[in-house]
């Protein structure tokens, strides 16, 4: 039982300092092994600043053991917790997506791509232009043919 | 019965009796004598009808009737003739019949001469796009233009859906890989020496194009349109750079450079910002795999190249492309690309997984990158699964072209499959509905002054009233025959001999 109560130190690319339970950070595959080596030392985190590392713990730590739960009303509750955790500007979403990604988070990693995926789902093209801020770059006659490839899609 | 008909860029209708149960080919025969009875010709000609000017009738088999195509009596078809394949003029010069003209002649039917087509309508348009594909069978199984007609729609049902995307060019191929082809072709022209490193070089170039760097000359600092050294290529044995920058940033004010160096069969690329301050990022490269696969893309789009290719693309995307794009734009203090932009490619293209295969298909659109991004067949065969089942891929996936399925071609198909019968059950449903209620339309306001529909007895009298609820039948209570009826059964004997169920 005390196993459980270790804590592991973690440092963000920015030098801030966290604690985290082990059993939430033996969730995150790329640091497990050395979770599990019994590293004493604040582990490194060089690709995680330490707002997005914060978010990306608070997460860890609601889903431990909820997840699995059969109980409807904790995953009820579970659901709206992470619709509101989910409410962040483009660039943490998309923060979050990397550091899940570098960490190995897969509970969280699906969930962001799923949000994106959600953002743009039945959206125009000129529409997920504007939301991904992505400019058109093909040329008139790749354009052209693009078009034609795509009539299926009108009105759908 | 009788057909009306009515040249496709004529006035006149003609009216003709035609036997029924008739086929197309009774009815281009029938019209064909009416148009030109002298004519021994009527052979060389096939005709094309059309019931709403646009989309061709065509049956299944020889012995459609034309009630299975949707004709009924005193229709009015649409017709153009077109000479038949055996004395084929030049393609290039479309010829055809004008039959039957704003005159109101019906015809001037030349025997062997065609009359140039001088009008630019639709129709004409259609016939000309068409014409290398006319031959005798023009009006047999030849797949016209299905988009539109619900009844055309239903007849590619009946053909089994086997319809050819290539006619659509949904997706010709496997990947198109823009980025490589804008650039590769053109320098790989002729030069048989050396092109795996030139093709590598090229590539690279071509990634770094694909991610809005533009070429500069090292010297001058002034932006070089396209790539020049087909002429001057250095040997192998040496380094080479190249240099970039970004469009945005005045001349001069940074660039980055990369640097290619070979090492028995692999090229080292290294990139530097121009001051040579960053972490330089570095890729290893094996040239004679990946020049390989290049030239394999770019001559028949080989499926397993496209996707050695693809890769390619993502590492140099992912390990090159991108970090220089964050550093040049960091010191030159350019606004940072967009956050999706500055998302590895690999993180992109995980994020498509959550896409559906619609959303997929219109995202492909938005970007070249994008666009190249959702080509991957195995992405496209996760869509297909998802959206169809894994019938799809028992269909599909045989052992022996498990390496070849273009699975967004299969996703296309599948989905135009249930488009169409979608379209078919509703087209099946208005005719089910024609044929039960041919009046519907006539007679589809019922209640012109808003008025109850119970005509007789006192209800006629006081529209406003319901039925007036008679408590206990009273003595006053006028008699309600109808209430008879509306209770069940009535009560008589009809010829069971007053017996109950034995």
């Amino acid at each position: 039982m005390s196993s459980k109560k270790k804590v592991i130190t973690l440092r963000s690319s920015d030098g801030e300092i966290f604690e985290v339970e082990e059993a939430v950070a033996l969730e995150w595959l790329t640091i497990k092994p050395l979770v599990e080596s019994g590293c004493t030392d604040a582990i490194p985190l060089p690709q995680v600043t330490g707002n997005i590392l914060a978010k990306v713990i608070e997460y860890c730590k609601k889903h431990i053991g909820a997840s699995e739960s059969e109980d409807r009303k904790i995953l009820y509750e579970l659901e709206s917790w992470d619709a509101d955790f989910i409410k962040v500007d483009q660039g943490t979403l998309f923060d979050l997506i990397r550091a899940a990604d570098y960490l190995t988070i897969k509970t969280l990693f699906e969930f962001t791509c799923q949000t994106v995926a959600d953002t743009i789902k039945h959206k125009t093209i000129e529409e997920v232009r504007h939301i991904f801020r992505e400019s058109n770059d093909f040329t008139p006659e790749e354009e052209k043919e693009i078009r034609g490839k795509s009539w299926w899609l009108q009105g759908l | 019965m009788k057909i009306r008909f009515r040249s496709i860029d004529g006035k006149e209708v003609t009216k003709l009796e035609v036997p029924n149960p008739c086929t197309l080919g009774q009815l281009q025969r029938i019209l064909l004598d009416h148009l030109a009875p002298s004519s021994t010709s009527s052979s060389r000609w096939s005709v094309r009808f059309s019931l709403n000017r646009k989309d061709d009738l065509q049956a299944s088999s020889d012995d459609e009737t034309l009630q299975s195509l949707g004709v009924a009596s005193g229709d009015l078809l649409f017709y153009s003739l077109l000479p038949g394949v055996s004395r084929n003029p030049s393609p290039s010069n479309p010829e055809r019949i004008e039959s039957g003209n704003c005159s109101g002649n019906p015809v001037n039917f030349p025997h062997g001469e065609a009359v140039q087509a001088d009008s630019g309508r639709s129709g004409v348009d259609l016939i000309g796009r068409e014409y290398g594909d006319v031959d005798s069978a023009a009006l047999g199984g030849q797949d016209g233009g299905t988009d539109g007609n619900s009844r055309l729609l239903g007849e590619d049902m009946d053909l089994g859906v086997d319809v050819d995307l290539d006619d659509y060019a949904v997706c010709g191929k496997f990947s198109e890989p823009y980025f490589l082809r804008r650039v590769v072709m053109k320098e790989l022209k002729g030069s048989k020496e050396d092109v795996d490193y030139r093709s590598l070089v090229l590539a690279v170039h071509a990634v770094m194009l694909d991610s809005g760097f533009i070429c500069i000359d090292p010297v001058s600092k002034m932006p070089v349109d396209g790539f020049h050294l087909s002429e001057q290529w250095p040997s192998p044995a040496f380094s080479m750079s190249l240099h970039y920058s970004f469009p945005e940033i005045p001349l001069g004010q940074g660039s980055i450079f990369l640097r290619f160096q070979t090492i028995r069969g692999f090229i080292n690329v290294y990139g530097s910002l121009d001051n040579g301050k960053s972490d330089m990022p570095r890729v290893c490269l094996d040239k004679s795999v990946i020049s390989s696969k290049i030239v394999a893309v770019l001559s028949n789009c080989d499926y397993n190249a496209a996707k050695g290719l693809f890769d390619f693309w993502k590492i140099v995307k992912d390990n090159l492309a991108l970090p220089l794009s964050m550093n040049l734009s960091e010191r030159a203090g350019l606004q940072l690309p967009s956050c999706f932009s500055r998302l590895p490619v690999e993180l992109k293209a995980k994020v498509l997984k959550s896409l559906s295969g619609v959303d997929l298909a219109r995202v492909s659109c938005v970007c070249s990158e994008l666009h190249y991004l959702s080509t991957d067949s195995d992405l496209w065969k996760r869509k297909c699964i998802e959206e169809f089942g894994e019938r799809v891929v028992a269909d599909h996936g045989t052992a022996s072209r498990a390496e070849a399925v273009d699975w967004k071609r299969i996703f296309l198909r599948s989905w135009k499959e249930k488009m169409m019968k979608r379209e078919v059950w509703s087209w099946h449903l208005n005719s089910a509905r024609r044929v039960l209620f041919p009046f519907h339309r006539i007679r589809r306001d019922q209640h012109p002054f808003g008025v109850s529909s119970i005509i007789g007895g006192d209800y006629d009298r006081l529209p406003g009233l319901g039925i007036p609820q008679l408590p206990g039948g009273g003595p006053g209570a006028l008699p309600m025959p109808r209430n008879l009826f509306s209770r069940g059964v009535p009560r008589c004997n009809l010829g069971g001999g007053g017996s109950g169920p034995q």
